[in-house]
């Protein structure tokens, strides 16, 4: 059986000429943006949320120096 | 570090006999942007034809195609293998345009119709024959006239050859209201190719 969609596909893609490189720019770019900020967020995410903690009232360095004893005294 | 997509190290023998499933999972595991390039340069010439099919503007094609790759690069881990890449590549682009084209547009076919609730039986009265063997030039006209959704179900149908299966998961749709859609775009295919080319059928 004759296809025209199949026909139709192949003519569409000899008329219409695709600007490859200036996708592959275009995705190369976003994804260096998205890997910016992403790095950006691992960065800063723990001092802003430190920041939220000391400006909800709890003292940060507390909260930090509440470390589990590394040679707890098993005696 | 900026990942360099314009940077081919692997030679076009090896990326040609390589498999979709073998790139990505090359990738995955090496994070090496040249196994990317591989899908990219098999499967960017269809997936821009086909946004430039629905979207009916180079520019708009452009910028669909460059999403499209940049989400399939990011949901590339998500890729389950369960279909073929093409099926699921495919998929992403359809949603994709579709998408674009809602926000555009509020009338778009039977794609927008929330119509989940169909009958187990779906008798279908229009042969594919009818549909697939209409002249090219007259398919194209019919297509561009018909809302955008009941051509994209047409083109999965008939272009991209997708199972019923398939177009369940690429609309997220039971296969009863999946068969009813395709029923209906069929229909005013028909319907819009009678009105068009009246007086020369």
């Amino acid at each position: 059986m004759r296809n025209s969609f199949k026909e139709l596909e192949k003519e569409e893609m000899q008329n219409v000429s695709m600007p490859s490189d200036a996708i592959k720019k275009g995705i190369t770019s976003d994804i260096g943006i998205l890997k910016f900020v992403s790095t950006i967020v691992e960065m800063y995410f723990p001092k802003i949320a430190d920041l939220f903690v000391g400006l909800s009232g709890s003292d940060v360095n507390t909260q930090k120096s509440k470390k589990p004893n590394r040679y707890p005294d098993l005696n | 570090m900026f990942i360099n997509l314009l940077n081919p190290v692997i030679s076009g023998a090896v990326s040609k006999s390589m498999t979709d499933e073998e790139a990505i999972e090359l990738y995955l595991a090496t994070q090496n942007a040249n196994y990317f390039n591989i899908l990219y340069d098999r499967y960017s010439p269809k997936v821009f034809g086909k946004c430039f099919s629905l979207l009916k503007s180079e520019a708009k094609a452009q910028d669909a195609a460059q999403e499209i790759f940049v989400k399939v690069l990011l949901n590339l881990s998500k890729f389950s293998g369960k279909s073929k890449f093409s099926t699921w590549l495919y998929s992403i682009t359809y949603n994709f345009c579709i998408d674009m084209i809602r926000k555009n547009k509020k009338n778009i076919g039977v794609l927008v119709d929330d119509i989940n609730a169909f009958g187990d039986e779906v008798v279908d009265e229009i042969d594919d024959s009818e549909i697939m063997e209409t002249n090219v030039k007259r398919l194209k006209v019919v297509l561009n006239e018909i809302p955008a959704g009941d051509k994209a179900i047409l083109l999965m149908k008939y272009q991209d050859e997708f199972s019923i299966k398939d177009i369940c998961g690429i609309l997220n749709k039971s296969e009863s209201a999946v068969k009813m859609k395709i029923k209906r775009a069929k229909e005013k295919f028909v319907k819009t190719y009678k009105e068009l080319y009246k007086d020369v059928a």
